[in-house]
């Protein structure tokens, strides 16, 4: 079996938002739709004060509330743990969004260009856009399964995503989990998420990220 | 002849990428290129479908960036596809120039634009050759083709950077400790380092895409220690260990003390390298200059074995390195001496004072570091054995901009000297310092045995050492009053308000500039910098939209985006990385009907003006042309055809522009000397700055024959902190805070926020279009979160959300990015946050009288905002 998973590096996120950007050109979503988020908050008082990164996105859970909810049965779950909504059968109720305790997909009602005037580029990209949809991040599906890895990965630039198969123990993100102090976000839950959060420098002391606040 | 590695087939052994497999090229529709939406110039493969273009992913055959990508690159398709896009040349109506003022665009036809500056530039050519002067940005070949025209009217007004305030000591500083252009920290093996004013390996600066990811891979996977001294909680303060918030304009006494820590208090230093690479051994008199040797004229040293002292170059010397001593009935000290008794004033007690970073920390940091450098050890690479130094102490931005901005780089600097860290493993590197190819440039041993920098990008810059004598100026730039600066281009505006002061007679009539942002990014107060424009008979401008320098051009003139347009560029290599490369631009889809590639149109002007001919000939120098591929009189060539002959004229017959245009890239391998060319070369790196002497008495006197009131007092051998203007203002409560500049990793540069991805972005980050005030202040002020405010300077008042936030030092506030656009061609973010340089006073007060640097202190009164 296959589980396809993601490993989030807090540590080493410098919060310099090229995963945002590059999952937005990828896909090309429309102005006001981002599936892939940075977080940040501070914590902390002068002079022991930091801001902290957290990137985010669609956990793509093993146990996807969001599935129960839709009353359309538009949100699939692929064999390999990829969670996609079928915008063909969405109506954009979004009982998605009221489930999803991450507070995830986002509807997208066709709010249009980036300029007055849309760009060759967004017309292009938006033709794949239903409007009055539920979106959210695919995994780049399409990329997965050509064999390349989703855009967000390739592009980041602080190396601090990781995909891969979670059911493989050869594979990067089981390397990074063994070796590494971890979280899942709101595990208690019990969605079983696809996406995990390093904490710490490699076995040495907690460095820039504050746990407790983004557990 | 170094082995060629064709990327594509063999990745360069320094590649360090955990995580996802890839894959090369994704399909036959992704053109190899090269990223522009910031100087940094990463390997990009450009998506084209039905002639548009539809994505952009790193270029995974590229050293550069290795299949990375920031936020801005990635986001450039919408600069490109920019709605507000300049598409035909144009002229103003409206004769009133200012900032601010419509400029009353009219469209022109191209035989129209070019005539008017053929004709303008014919009147240069026959009435005065320095009434042009001439704006370009980075390495791009246009640079050349522009700047080739002062070689043929033989004037010195080619300004290169967009900002003439960029790169002010750090180049110099380069050039003068490490023989090279640019610094990198050696992350592969740095186990320790200290960010001072700086956000080297976490958010922008140079080479962003491959600092970042070995940067957090020394954090994470080897513990290096992170410790960031700065004013604001920024992005890498957010990794750090350890944030020290500094007081801004204090970066000298933060050095010294940091310096005071290591030479006196901990006793740890490089000493067989201060001895035998540097001049601390040298002996200097109570003048301050070095003892010379009678019959050479060559600096003496003391030497142990002998008690007596001997020429530098005397291959018998075991030079004492401290101490005091008499040679033929002259005192004398050893230059490392006096440098151990300056820094000697400056106690950590003393600093803490200055800086407001506790004493106790400052020592601990300081040994701590100390330590982490292991003096003494040694690394061997490729069977090498060469000196290993893993502490670094970076600075960049932050100390450079300053009033007395020499002395607060030179200070920080001397701390990675006196370890012994320079171009070394684990330590500060430069880069271009040593190249064997595809050209040979190699730093040498220069006058009294000094490093001199080689060739490759160090003939760009003035140089510190040995520097100039001053001379009544000619120049609009004062460059005659600055004998040790790299440029002076900030004075143009000073000089330009009042020429009778300095008795300079040149007066600009013709100005060409390329796209840049020179009034938004540029200077300082904007109004200073458009009396100046505005003084121009004929300010014509190319432009991809129009920003707020091109509101005070009188003719604009519309020209490719980074994907239209192919130019030919320069080698590079990442510091101490096994390979070095060269990647090209190139057109991925065609420009809209009617713009023209500026060097069509710069062409067509020179040949309207009768100097195409010697443009060509000139071009040959700047592009590096070599027989038999020299560009010719008479010759018409083009765009294509010049790219090809550049291309074979460095990588010979093989390597033309076809193979570029197919690979993007070409990678070969580097030696270890290359690499880590600190042990390979021959020339001493300086810790007292001897020439001072002599260029600060004749500058005195030519400011005193001049009648001219200014400041000498930085012509000083060894560094020293000065209060500026802003801090004095700080003490005396006349003001409440000192605005600074920080930079956000996706606003890098000087595109900055105006893009629309990135744009929605800072819409919902609070510090991207606020300004950061430290919780205490903000109290103090009656000032809550998200409140507006005032922010006065004495040359502007901005109108800001306050962004109260404990992540900033309570004497400060600090504003980020590139914002607070006024310009209507800025359709999105028109009036979206501050735009920084504008608080900034510009007068003599606030100019560094040694580098020229504007002091980027901008002394603020903050007030709460009812409106």
């Amino acid at each position: 079996m296959t589980r396809l998973g993601f490993v989030v590096d807090l540590e080493r996120c410098v919060g310099c938002m090229g995963c945002v950007i590059a999952c937005k050109v990828e896909n090309g979503t429309p102005r006001g739709v981002h599936w892939m988020r940075v977080l940040e908050r501070e914590v902390g008082t002068f002079p022991n004060a930091r801001r902290t990164f957290t990137p985010v996105r669609c956990n793509h859970c093993a146990n996807p509330p969001c599935i129960a909810a839709c009353p359309t049965g538009a949100i699939e779950k692929r064999p390999d743990g990829i969670v996609l909504i079928n915008d063909q059968v969405c109506v954009g109720t979004m009982a998605c969004l009221t489930a999803c305790p991450y507070y995830i997909p986002v509807r997208y009602d066709g709010d249009g260009a980036y300029f007055d005037e849309i760009t060759p580029y967004e017309e292009t990209k938006y033709a794949s856009f239903r409007e009055g949809t539920a979106q959210k991040c695919t995994f780049c599906v399409h990329r997965v399964d050509e064999g390349r890895p989703p855009a967000c990965v390739e592009a980041c630039p602080a190396d601090a995503l990781a995909f891969g198969d979670l059911e493989d123990p050869e594979s990067r993100v089981n390397e990074l989990l063994d070796h590494r102090r971890y979280f899942r976000p709101r595990e208690e839950l019990g969605t079983d998420p696809s996406v995990y959060y390093l904490v710490g420098k490699g076995g040495g002391p907690l460095g820039g990220v504050d746990a407790e606040a983004v557990e | 002849m170094p082995t060629f590695v064709r990327g594509r087939d063999t990745k360069p052994a320094t590649v360090r990428r955990p995580g996802a497999e890839r894959r090369p090229r994704p399909g036959e529709d992704w053109i190899p290129t090269t990223c522009r939406m910031c100087l940094v110039a990463c390997q990009v493969l450009v998506q084209v479908k039905d002639g548009r273009v539809t994505n952009v992913i790193g270029n995974p055959d590229a050293p550069r960036n290795r299949g990375r990508m920031c936020a801005k690159g990635k986001s450039g398709i919408m600069n490109h596809y920019n709605r507000a896009r300049l598409l035909r040349p144009m002229k103003r109506t409206n004769p009133e120039k200012g900032v601010g003022i419509d400029p009353g665009w009219t469209e022109i036809g191209w035989d129209e634009a070019i005539d008017t500056v053929a004709a303008a530039l014919r009147k240069v050519i026959a009435e005065d050759h320095r009434s042009i002067y001439l704006q370009t940005w980075a390495d791009g070949d246009f640079a050349y083709w522009l700047g080739a025209l002062t070689s043929v009217l033989g004037t010195p007004y080619h300004q290169t950077g967009i900002s003439g305030t960029c790169g002010k000591t750090i180049h110099s500083i380069q050039y003068l400790t490490a023989g090279g252009w640019w610094d990198e920290v050696d992350f592969e093996h740095c186990n320790y380092l200290v960010d001072v004013g700086t956000q080297q390996g976490i958010a922008t600066r140079e080479g962003f895409n491959h600092s970042v990811p070995d940067c957090a891979t020394a954090r994470v996977e080897r513990g290096m220690k992170l410790v960031v001294v700065d004013p604001v909680g920024n992005n890498a303060a957010a990794k750090a260990d350890e944030w020290l918030p500094i007081l801004p304009g204090t970066d000298a006494a933060f050095g010294l003390g940091f310096l005071n820590v290591l030479l006196n208090e901990a006793g740890i230093y490089d000493r067989d390298f201060l001895a035998r690479r540097t001049n601390a051994p040298y002996l200097v008199g109570a003048d301050g200059r070095y003892v010379r040797d009678a019959a050479t004229g060559k600096p003496l040293l003391f030497d142990t074995a002998s008690r007596t002292a001997k020429p530098y170059d005397d291959p018998s010397l075991a030079p004492a390195l401290d101490g005091t001593y008499d040679v033929g009935g002259v005192r004398a000290k050893t230059a490392f001496q006096l440098l151990k008794e300056r820094a000697a004033e400056y106690p950590p007690e003393r600093v803490e004072r200055i800086t407001t970073v506790p004493a106790s920390d400052l020592r601990r940091i300081a040994r701590e570091f100390g330590q982490a450098a292991q003096i003494g050890s040694t690394i061997t690479i490729d069977g090498v054995e060469l000196p290993y130094r893993p502490a670094v102490l970076n600075w960049c931005r932050g100390p450079q901009d300053h009033k007395h901005g020499w002395h607060h780089s030179w200070a920080l600097q001397l701390v990675n000297v006196v370890v012994g860290n320079i171009n070394v493993p684990g330590g500060y590197q430069s880069r271009s310092t040593a190249v064997s190819y595809p050209e040979l440039s190699w730093p040498v041993a220069g006058p009294d045995g000094m490093m001199v920098p080689a060739g490759g990008h160090g003939t760009k810059h003035a140089l510190a050492f040995p520097g100039r004598t001053a001379k009544k100026p000619e120049r609009l730039d004062l460059f005659e009053l600055f004998p040790a600066a790299a440029h002076t281009r900030t004075l143009v505006p000073e000089v330009a308000r009042h020429p009778e002061t300095y008795g300079v007679q040149d007066k600009i009539e013709l100005l060409i500039h390329t796209a840049g942002n020179q009034i938004a990014g540029g200077w300082a107060d904007v109004n200073a910098v458009a009396d100046w424009y505005r003084s121009i008979g004929l300010v014509v401008g190319f432009a991809i939209e129009i920003n707020e320098t091109h509101e005070l051009d009188d003719i604009v003139l519309p020209m490719p985006t980074y994907l239209e347009e192919s130019t030919f560029g320069t080698y590079d290599a990442v510091c101490g990385e096994r390979v070095a490369f060269h990647a090209i631009q190139q057109q991925v889809v065609p420009p809209p009907d009617g713009v023209r590639p500026p060097m069509d149109v710069m062409r067509e002007i020179y040949a309207r003006s009768g100097v195409l001919d010697d443009v060509l000939v000139a071009l040959n120098k700047g592009l590096k042309m070599k027989p038999p591929y020299l560009l010719e009189r008479g010759g018409r060539y083009s765009a294509v055809e010049i790219l090809d002959r550049q291309a074979k004229s460095m990588y010979g017959e093989a390597h033309g522009w076809s193979f570029f245009s197919e690979h993007g890239v070409l990678v070969w391998e580097r030696s270890v000397e290359e690499r880590y060319p600190g042990a390979f070369i021959e020339g001493r790196i300086p810790v007292y700055m001897e020439n001072y002497i002599d260029r600060g008495e004749e500058l005195a006197q030519v400011v005193a024959e001049m009648g001219l009131a200014w400041d000498t007092c930085d012509y000083d051998p060894l560094p020293k902190w000065m209060p500026c203007e802003s801090y004095e203002q700080l003490e005396r409560r006349e003001i409440q805070a000192i605005g600074v500049h920080y930079k956000l990793p996706y606003v890098y540069g000087g595109q900055g926020n105006a893009n629309p991805l990135i744009d929605e972005l800072c819409e919902k980050l609070p510090q991207a279009y606020g300004a950061l005030i430290n919780t205490r202040l903000a109290a103090s002020l009656g000032i809550k979160d998200g409140d507006w405010v005032s922010l006065r300077s004495p040359v502007r008042t901005t109108r800001v959300r306050a962004h109260v936030t404990e992540c900033v030092h309570p004497q400060v506030v600090g504003i980020a990015g590139h914002a607070g656009h006024w310009a209507k061609g800025k359709t999105r973010t028109k009036g979206k946050g501050v735009n920084f340089n504008s608080l900034l006073p510009y007068d003599l007060a606030h100019l560094d009288a040694f580098t020229s640097a504007v002091d980027m202190c901008a002394p603020l009164v903050i007030t709460r905002d009812a409106r």
